[in-house]
């Protein structure tokens, strides 16, 4: 088992009170900012050397929900901060940019850090298509083209145009090109089945956050190798990162309560301005494009603000509690979803981060040791479905 | 975009030294920015015979088009002694000199492609731009080539067989057609012999790609490539076999702004929008 270290990069004294989206910068405070960022870059740096394989970056617009505009930056001082970790990109937001650039910037960030990116090619949340004002009905096939684009830009040796729907390039030719040949693993997300389904389309890691039960996370993994199979690639466990918070400590009720302040606070008040905005995305586009989409979202939504944490640990989908708990957690988590990723999420809204520094040692020192070797043994994924069954 | 007034292209016959030669015309003669008029334009179809589509219609707003009909092709006859693709090239050449006045821009699809690299290699007089659309002649390793079964055939020819004008043949004709070309390429995957000439070719060249092209594989576009001295290889993405099908807007503007800044075309301009 593999696992990946994730941090949004909260503003994690936002006071508690309803905001509208776009949320005001007025309170931002730079100075505080800067030493946020220094926190939190070190606290990742921190991660290589308790043991984690990849650390994450992501990319947010317009809310103190995370301060990771442009995820490439941090990445760029990941990469040379750390020697083995694989750089992981939960960013770019392909369809907001531009697919060259894109293409340009992983290409760099995977020379610089020596082969270890891991691309990430998003969609994103809904309201980040108000930010960066473009039509959220195009984003699927925005992303689709997209992709293509820059892969073909990865992978071409000699100059080329584009044509496309969306994107018109005359002549492309990047400089540098990636350093892990043909390109670096892609990564998409996949929190329904048919997101899921276009991931394995473009033989990409299936990225999963927000499950809201262990059973409905099977049911998006189980359509990503359907549809793998369907246009000839087969899945590994580690073609498949499945995303919980995490919270570690001395007992369970310790790490129960110190994770219940970071996602209450979360979701009553980093989450909140931007449900607006989702919803008047959601409501007048078709950002889904599919029937019950948008409900489905919604609903997620809705559900992950109102379970508790003992919800959530009964229904496996989080990490948290004592060592043994989270060892107990993580191998229910392997053989009900046979992943071979997970990506653990620490600091939730305001966890307070010298608890975030503690569940770290924690995992390195108890938990890892007993997890590290799952899925060593490579097994199938799981036998063919018979599609033709009952179905 | 505005409606586009459909041309109304008209079968006429040319005769040339060697023999007859059947080809439709239309379009409006237009002008580029200096009031000089534009070249004519001929488009050589590909093996499955002539195709008028949007694209054509598209482009023929303010362009002459000639589509001339490959020998043998379309309930054509062949004509006596121009059985090698260098005799048919030459043909065309003669069509280009005694009918629009010795110069065209060249466009050529498919085997259409392939006669056209040929036309370009063996008479650069008679070229000012030449568009390659999934040109055969290039197919390396026996990769792609034309699918037996019909069905097939047309799957891999389009990707939006919805957007096709309805014309009044059948599958079975379009399929005849295709064994017509043997006649002049033996049959040949790879022309060796052109491959050896593309050197020759003077005149800036677009190649078009389909990325869901499946027919002439990618790595006979990069032997192409290699080969000319000045090339444009551009991507038509949501593409198969057939460009000027799938996706005629795109690529008549594509092909309209290569026409009208030659390489120059590169350079976005708000006109090109």
């Amino acid at each position: 088992m593999k696992f990946n270290y994730f941090h949004l990069m909260p503003w994690d004294s936002f006071p508690e009170r309803v905001e509208p989206w776009p949320v005001a910068n007025a309170e931002f405070d730079p100075v505080k900012a800067t030493e946020l960022y220094k926190t939190y870059i070190d606290t990742l740096v921190y991660a290589e050397e308790c043991g984690w394989d990849a650390v994450g970056c992501n990319e947010h617009h317009f809310s103190p929900y995370g301060l990771m505009s442009n995820c490439n930056i941090i990445g760029a001082i990941l990469a040379t901060r750390t020697s083995r970790v694989k750089i992981s990109m939960f960013g770019n937001l392909v369809p907001l940019l531009n697919p060259i650039r894109v293409a340009e910037e992983y290409a760099m960030l995977d020379v610089l850090s020596g082969g270890r990116l891991i691309c990430g090619l998003m969609r994103g949340i809904p309201h980040e298509y108000i930010a960066y004002n473009l039509p959220p009905d195009e984003s699927v096939s925005r992303l689709n083209e997209a992709a293509q684009l820059i892969k073909k830009a990865w992978t071409e040796p000699k100059p080329f145009g584009w044509e496309g729907e969306h994107y018109q390039f005359r002549a492309v030719s990047i400089w540098p090109r990636p350093r892990q040949q043909p390109h670096p693993r892609i990564l998409m997300s996949g929190s329904n089945p048919d997101s899921a389904r276009n991931a394995a389309r473009h033989h990409a890691m299936l990225g999963l956050v927000f499950i809201p039960s262990l059973a409905a996370g099977r049911e998006i993994i189980d359509a990503y190798i359907d549809e793998a199979r369907l246009v000839g690639w087969e899945p590994t466990p580690e073609d498949i990162l499945c995303g919980f918070y995490t919270c570690i400590d001395e007992t369970d009720e310790k790490a129960k309560t110190t994770l219940e302040r970071g996602v209450r606070y979360m979701m009553s008040v980093l989450m909140t301005p931007q449900r607006q905005a989702q919803n008047l995305v959601l409501t007048k586009t078709r950002y889904f494009g599919t029937e019950g989409g948008a409900e489905n979202f919604l609903n997620r939504l809705k559900v992950a603000g109102t379970r508790t944490i003992d919800d959530a640990i009964r229904d496996g989908t989080v990490i948290c509690g004592s060592p043994e708990t989270a060892v107990k957690q993580i191998k229910r988590i392997h053989a009900e979803l046979g992943c071979g990723w997970i990506n653990t999420n620490l600091k939730i809204g305001n966890v307070p981060n010298d608890s975030v520094i503690k569940s770290m040692e924690m995992f390195r020192d108890f938990v890892l040791p007993e997890v590290r070797d799952l899925g060593a043994v490579r097994e199938p994924m799981r036998q063919p479905v018979n599609r033709m069954a009952g179905e | 975009m505005a409606a586009v007034k459909k041309p109304i292209f008209k079968s006429q016959i040319a005769k040339l030294k060697q023999g007859e030669l059947t080809f439709w015309v239309g379009g409006k003669k237009g002008v580029d920015a200096d009031g000089k008029e534009h070249l004519p334009v001929v488009y050589l179809h590909g093996a499955g015979g002539l195709y008028k589509s949007a694209t054509h219609e598209l482009l023929a707003a303010d362009r002459r088009i000639y589509m001339p009909i490959i020998p043998g092709h379309d309930g054509t006859d062949y004509v006596p002694d121009v059985d090698s693709m260098q005799k048919l090239a030459g043909l065309i050449a003669d069509f280009v000199r005694k009918k629009l006045g010795g110069k065209c821009d060249l466009w050529g699809h498919s085997f259409g492609g392939w006669l056209a690299s040929w036309v370009a290699a063996l008479h650069p007089d008679v070229i000012d731009l030449l568009v390659l659309e999934n040109p055969a002649g290039y197919r390396v390793e026996g990769k792609g080539g034309i699918p037996a079964e019909t069905r097939e055939l047309f799957r891999q020819m389009f990707k939006h067989p919805e957007k096709r004008i309805p014309d009044d043949r059948t599958r079975e004709m379009v399929k005849a057609n295709a064994g017509k070309t043997r006649h002049y390429h033996r049959g040949t995957p790879l022309d060796a012999d052109l491959v050896a000439r593309l050197g020759d070719i003077s005149a800036p060249t677009l190649v078009a790609y389909g990325t869901d092209e499946e027919m002439i594989p990618l790595e006979g576009m990069r032997i192409l490539c290699d080969g000319l001295q000045r090339h444009f290889l551009i991507y038509m993405y949501d593409s198969k076999h057939c460009i000027h099908v799938d996706q005629p807007e795109r690529f008549s503007r594509l092909m309209r702004d290569f026409f009208d800044r030659g390489e120059a075309f590169i350079v976005t301009s708000a006109a090109a929008e």
